[in-house]
């Protein structure tokens, strides 16, 4: 063990290393496949590309596999791959408009233009734990897969407009009604890339935006909730003007032919927030957005990611959000440092003892003179 | 394999050969490598390599592009009688990649001198035909389970 302050331990370490892997392999069950982490799991494994910031399902699959189910672990494991990996490219930019949604809800707005469409989703009722047996399950699912082979043999309604699946934006309605803050910027500035340089306060919309989409699920949740409810005292309404879940796709440059070709889709969120502005030195007759995208499909993360990035821009710097939004949100680095911990710290610890029967001593010399 | 071939651009071509099925890709670069012409020609320039690309994303409200993750790919890039051929998939499959690259460059020979190759064009054609019409299944099959979730709520006044 290389760890400073403690040597040695080489053997039990090895023994230990060895327990969590014998363990791993041999548990009395069956095998898991990444294709079943994948088509079982796929909100953990959403989540799990997204902290890492790498869209690859089957790999993914391997990390929580081999974390034994610890998503942060498996983000550690994810990185720590992506670390040996060459950089290809930078993709082409791809628009947010060309999203292709399976999921679309305007919860502002009964009527926005296109579909609201629910998607996959228990959002609208109960969830109770399904205490069901192995095998009636197991039956529900043949059954099911059976009508699908059924419906699969009926014929498919032709899709689908474009306007169905890349609805316009409720934002689009609110510019054609002059009720937002237009803060489109004609310079297009170069984005920061946050894996080649910490982004550090004050940093640009682009690092924030870059830093959340790879932030902890639960950090960034939680720091929307202490913004919006907790000590920062920003009680205000919320209101989300998009929530869309669906495929984005992937655009390089042939090297041969120098034309731009698409390559495949990811899967992403997006959510807009609509911010209602009421301070004395903002536009109060108009809305102004927040934005967030993740990959996969997390909810929670783009909503929180959208309020923080609203968030954020009218706090200009005024209080610490920025950096606590870029210094204490990337769940490696805090889970890092609170593991850690665990390491030996005797030397730490003896010097902290020893301080504090030097503190005594002195106050018993004090008081018997 | 149904689908009628189809005349396409190698632009085109490159973005069917990086969604095309992984077992129908290897089974045609396979039939292509028992070609001699093929076989003893072939040179692999740059092996298949597993490496990311950085998303890049431009978002709606200020217009401002940022990253949003890097995306896992492999590539690969083989020479067949003096013609390039490239391919790039997502994901780590590197016998799959190979094989897109080798169907690349058998696309680019020219016929006229390699009469041989007439069969392996159009199957990689109609390999090409039989994507598109995949995705759009694809496409079809998932619009037709989630457009019976379009709802229209009632506003309680």
């Amino acid at each position: 063990m290389g760890y400073s302050g403690a040597r040695g331990g080489i053997d039990a370490i090895e023994a230990a290393e060895k327990l969590v892997r014998r363990k791993r392999l041999n548990a009395d069950c069956e095998w898991v496949s990444p294709q079943q982490i994948v088509g079982r799991f796929r909100l953990a494994v959403d989540r799990v590309m997204g902290e890492a910031g790498i869209w690859d399902e089957e790999l993914t699959a391997i990390a929580i596999r081999q974390a034994e189910g610890d998503l942060i672990e498996a983000v550690h494991l994810l990185r720590s791959y992506k670390s040996t990996l060459p950089r290809f490219a930078y993709s082409k930019p791809t628009d947010a408009d060309e999203l292709q949604v399976v999921r679309r809800i305007v919860p502002a707005f009964r009527n926005p233009p296109g579909p609201q469409l629910l998607g996959r989703t228990t959002d609208y009722t109960g969830r109770l734990l399904e205490l069901t047996s192995e095998q009636a399950g197991q039956e529900e699912s043949m059954l099911l897969a059976s009508l699908a082979l059924t419906d699969d043999q009926e014929s498919l309604e032709p899709t689908t407009s474009d306007e169905d699946t890349q609805p316009r934006r409720l934002l689009e309605t609110l510019r054609e009604m002059d009720l937002l803050v237009d803060r489109r910027r004609e310079d297009d500035p170069e984005p920061f890339d946050i894996t080649r340089t910490p982004a550090r306060p004050p940093a640009s919309r682009s690092a924030r935006l870059s830093s959340m989409a790879r932030a902890e699920t639960g950090a960034l949740v939680n720091q929307w909730y202490r913004n919006i409810l907790g000590p920062d005292g920003y009680l205000h309404e919320v209101t989300l003007g998009e929530v869309r879940h669906g495929y984005l796709a992937l655009r390089i440059e042939h090297p041969l032919t120098g034309n731009t070709i698409s390559i495949g889709t990811v899967r992403v969120t997006e959510v807009e927030a609509i911010e209602d502005l009421n301070g004395i030195d903002e536009q109060r007759d108009r809305f102004d957005i927040g934005y967030g995208l993740c990959l996969g499909h997390n909810e929670k993360k783009a909503i929180a990611m959208a309020n923080l990035d609203i968030a954020c821009h009218r706090d200009a710097g005024r209080s610490q959000l920025e950096q606590s939004l870029l210094l204490t949100t990337d769940g490696l680095e805090s889970s890092g440092f609170l593991e850690h911990l665990k390491l030996p710290h005797y030397v730490t610890f003896r010097s902290m003892v020893e301080r504090k029967i030097a503190v005594r001593e002195s106050k018993n010399r004090e008081r018997s003179s | 394999m149904s689908a009628q071939p189809i005349a396409i651009s190698r632009d085109r071509r490159a973005e069917l050969l990086a969604a095309a099925q992984p077992e129908a890709i290897q089974q045609l670069a396979s039939r292509a490598l028992e070609l001699s012409s093929v076989s003893d020609s072939l040179v692999v320039t740059k092996a298949p390599e597993t490496g990311l690309i950085m998303m890049q994303v431009r978002e709606p409200v200020c217009k401002e592009r940022f990253y949003l993750a890097e995306v896992v790919a492999t590539r690969a890039e083989v020479l067949l009688h003096d013609q390039t051929g490239w391919a790039i998939r997502m994901g780590t499959d590197r016998p799959t990649a190979l094989g897109a690259a080798i169907l690349d460059a058998i696309c680019e020979v020219p016929t006229d001198e390699f009469v041989e190759y007439v069969e392996l064009h159009r199957s990689i054609a109609e390999l090409c035909a039989q994507t598109i019409d995949d995705q759009a299944e694809a496409k079809a099959a998932e619009w037709n389970e989630i457009s019976k979730t379009i709802v229209n709520f009632e506003a309680l006044e």
